[in-house]
């Protein structure tokens, strides 16, 4: 299944930078597992970079820093180095950025429920930027209608949903600005697990949704 | 162009590359390097006189040093490597608001690494200046922050593969280097603004609108045109 709903050029770039905070680099590394058309942006992005750094001047390194180094050439490098080796049981569903966050993948995941058939399990609180869970909807629930207070970026690792007449599937990205109010529906047949990643708060347009969002932590 | 911090003007490789014969091209680095008199670059420089084919300055030469790295584990490609790069890797961390201690540190994690992962770079895929800034920004990021940086894994099982390329629309990688490099020197001051800001700055968008004094849309805007003008450069433009 070919991805149609892409993550735009600038997020691409602030991702190459490593300006995105942890939550925003969680996703778009995610999507770029999935995608060879944003990796192929991201590529160009790091090549930016190396440009960059191949033109900055110069500044003196202190004068036993090429020793230090050699020195540690020579040592066999600690297990701590090297990536630990991925344990997931073949037939895994997420891809690896997600897997290696979660300790696992999707059969892992501790869901909380926070709704009739959705549940959501909290990857990244908000403490040093955006927001990243994981949602699980059922089929053909419909999301709360709500809008944003910031940006939501909403992707698909599992089944599908659709928003508005779009449909999205795995690896497409719903991207939802202040300017969006919207509803999304799980796909009726299995539903779909998602990657949402909130720059700021939601708000509901119902009463309910109000009052149940401080202590479902959305 | 080279812009050096005091305002002074070096030929840009570039410039040297366009008209010059190799051995001109060396001359022209030999010089620069000389000139700027700074003693890792004059170690560098007997480097490059003794061994016509040691230089890290172009991305062939680089390149080779990355292969014999290794392949060889050759030591002395290691040090050619490290005077050119270490250098940059500190203004680097300097720039993000590292002190000169920090800075200094991160450097030589970086060309450790460089050292250590050497056989995973795949030199059809990347210059060793875009693979060793990808290291930099990691460590940095990893230095600043209790989690790591989530990457991507080349190697996932979970991976969708790139579709197959015509070989004719491959670019050479020093072409590819050399046209993003030429593209960023044709970008409007404005446009370089926003890019530079975005490297070297760790600002996001929203404090760079603040700082450039225009709106969050413009800064976004900005950033990608002089994106889509690198990428149309390197031949990326059109899907």
């Amino acid at each position: 299944m070919t991805i149609r709903h892409h993550f735009p050029d600038d997020v691409l770039l602030s991702y190459a930078a490593g300006e995105l905070d942890d939550a925003m680099s969680l996703i778009v590394a995610t999507h770029l597992t999935l995608c060879p058309a944003c990796r192929k942006v991201a590529a160009c992005a790091d090549e930016i970079g190396g440009v960059m750094l191949e033109e900055l001047p110069p500044t003196t390194m202190s004068p036993d820093a090429l020793a230090r180094v050699l020195a540690r050439t020579e040592q066999t490098v600690d297990a701590a180095d090297t990536p630990a080796t991925d344990t997931t049981a073949p037939g895994f569903v997420l891809p690896g950025p997600l897997r290696q966050r979660l300790g696992g993948d999707l059969d892992n995941v501790r869901w909380k429920h926070i709704g009739p058939g959705v549940k959501q399990y909290v990857i990244a609180r908000r403490d040093n930027g955006a927001q990243a869970r994981l949602v699980k909807m059922a089929s053909g629930r419909k999301a709360m209608t709500h809008g944003h207070a910031g940006e939501e970026y909403t992707m698909v690792v599992s089944g599908a949903f659709s928003d508005a007449g779009m449909a999205f599937t795995r690896g497409d990205v719903e991207i939802a600005g202040t300017d969006v109010v919207h509803s999304p529906i799980a796909d009726d047949n299995g539903g779909c697990v998602c990657l949402v990643v909130m720059t700021g708060r939601l708000k509901f347009r119902n009463v309910l949704g109000r009052i149940a969002q401080p202590f479902i932590g959305i | 162009m080279i812009r050096c911090r005091k305002g002074r003007v070096l030929p840009s490789m570039n410039d040297v590359f366009a008209t010059a014969s190799p051995r001109r091209v060396r001359d022209e680095v030999l010089a620069g390097l000389l000139a700027m008199g700074r003693p890792q670059f004059r170690d560098a420089g007997a480097q490059l006189m003794a061994d016509d084919t040691v230089s890290a300055e172009t991305v062939a030469g680089a390149t080779d040093l990355m292969r014999r790295i290794a392949e060889d584990k050759d030591r002395q490609a290691f040090e050619v490597l490290f005077a050119h790069f270490a250098p940059r890797v500190k203004s680097y961390m300097l720039k993000l608001g590292a002190n000169d201690a920090l800075a200094d540190e991160l450097a030589q994690e970086t060309l450790l690494a460089v050292w250590r992962k050497a056989e995973k770079f795949d030199r059809a895929k990347a210059a060793p200046s875009t693979w060793i800034f990808t290291i930099a920004r990691n460590l940095r990021i990893d230095a600043y922050r209790k989690t790591v940086r989530p990457e991507l894994d080349p190697n996932d099982p979970a991976l969708v593969p790139d579709p197959e390329e015509p070989q004719d629309h491959r670019v050479d990688r020093l072409q590819r280097a050399e046209a993003v490099r030429r593209a960023m020197s044709a970008l409007s001051d404005e446009q370089a603004d926003v890019v530079r800001l975005s490297f070297f700055e760790d600002l996001s968008h929203s404090i760079i609108a603040e700082r450039l004094d225009v709106p969050l849309g413009t800064v976004k805007s900005r950033l990608r045109l002089a994106f889509a003008k690198i990428r149309e450069a390197v031949g990326d433009g059109l899907q």
